[in-house]
């Protein structure tokens, strides 16, 4: 059984690069949801369970940080893993991220190891051989 | 203390495209260069906070469509697709990132907007060539126009 993964960006670019990576670093992906900014994810998240949220910080009309401080309020959202993969390195920031419940961030531009290696971690996942 | 924004960029622009796009640049001169030969894109962002200015990068369409399927590890084979322009909006993002980190480092007080892209036509082109807070950078024979203006640093 895989696992339900929602990729927020507002590059569909870059969503497309996550969805790949997590697929050819071995990662199960049962469903592989998108969203252009936090709003959007917020929405997805509210419609379906998630396993893991992947999250860029850069975005218009609600940023990523915005979103994580949405999840840290709810009860339900804030226990689902969130991985932050963004340009943006701001000690300040990052350190706020992580008191939300932030697992990693990553910071672009960010190799796929780097990203599989994250998740592996986060989620627990063996390495493919 | 602001950084020197020239070194700035050339210390670290050719750092990200290798890592963004797996892409190899050098600094380029301008002279021979013609700029509306071919036609490009532009992204622009705005950056705000205690550092503020405007960057922006350019380059041509067949350039963006290498990076968008280096990006994307498959050819786009049209140079003017929407994958080539989010190649670019996305560079953009990456290195506006970095350099508002690296302009006022260890401050949490610098921020880009979020880029927008457009096709330059050859006025454009040419303005951003020769404006004097512009880079060249070479990629092959394709350049690469980076413009970083800083407009007042607040103290």
């Amino acid at each position: 059984m895989g696992y339900s993964v929602l990729a927020v960006d507002d590059s569909p670019l870059m969503r497309t690069v996550i969805g790949r990576t997590l697929r050819m670093a071995g990662i199960s992906v049962a469903a592989f949801h998108e969203a252009a900014n936090g709003r959007e994810a917020l929405a997805a998240l509210k419609a379906t369970w998630v396993d893991l949220v992947v999250t860029d910080l850069n975005m218009p009309d609600m940023t990523g940080v915005e979103m994580v401080a949405h999840m840290a309020e709810d009860g339900l959202l804030k226990t689902v893993p969130v991985i932050v993969l963004s340009s943006l390195g701001e000690p300040g920031t990052l350190s706020t991220l992580r008191s939300m419940g932030v697992k990693a961030c990553l910071r672009k531009p960010c190799s796929p190891e780097d990203l599989a290696r994250a998740v592996r971690s986060i989620m627990e996942v063996p390495h493919a051989h | 203390m602001l950084t020197d924004p020239r070194g700035v960029v050339a210390g670290a622009f050719p750092s990200l495209l290798e890592r963004f796009a797996l892409m190899f640049c050098e600094p380029g001169e301008r002279k021979g260069l013609r700029p509306g030969a071919t036609p490009a894109f532009g992204a622009r962002s705005f950056l705000h906070g205690a550092l503020r200015g405007t960057f922006e990068i350019a380059l041509p369409l067949a350039l963006a469509a290498e990076v968008a399927s280096n990006v994307l590890g498959e050819t786009v084979r049209e140079a003017a697709s929407l994958e080539s322009r989010e190649a670019v909006r996305e560079l953009a993002s990456v290195v506006s990132g970095h350099l508002a980190g690296l302009l006022t480092p260890g401050e949490n007080a610098c921020r880009p907007s979020v880029p927008e892209v457009r096709v330059l036509d050859g006025a454009a082109w040419s303005a951003l060539l020769h404006s004097e807070d512009s880079q060249i950078f070479m990629v092959e024979d394709q350049p690469v126009v980076v413009r970083l203006a800083l407009e007042r640093i607040a103290r």
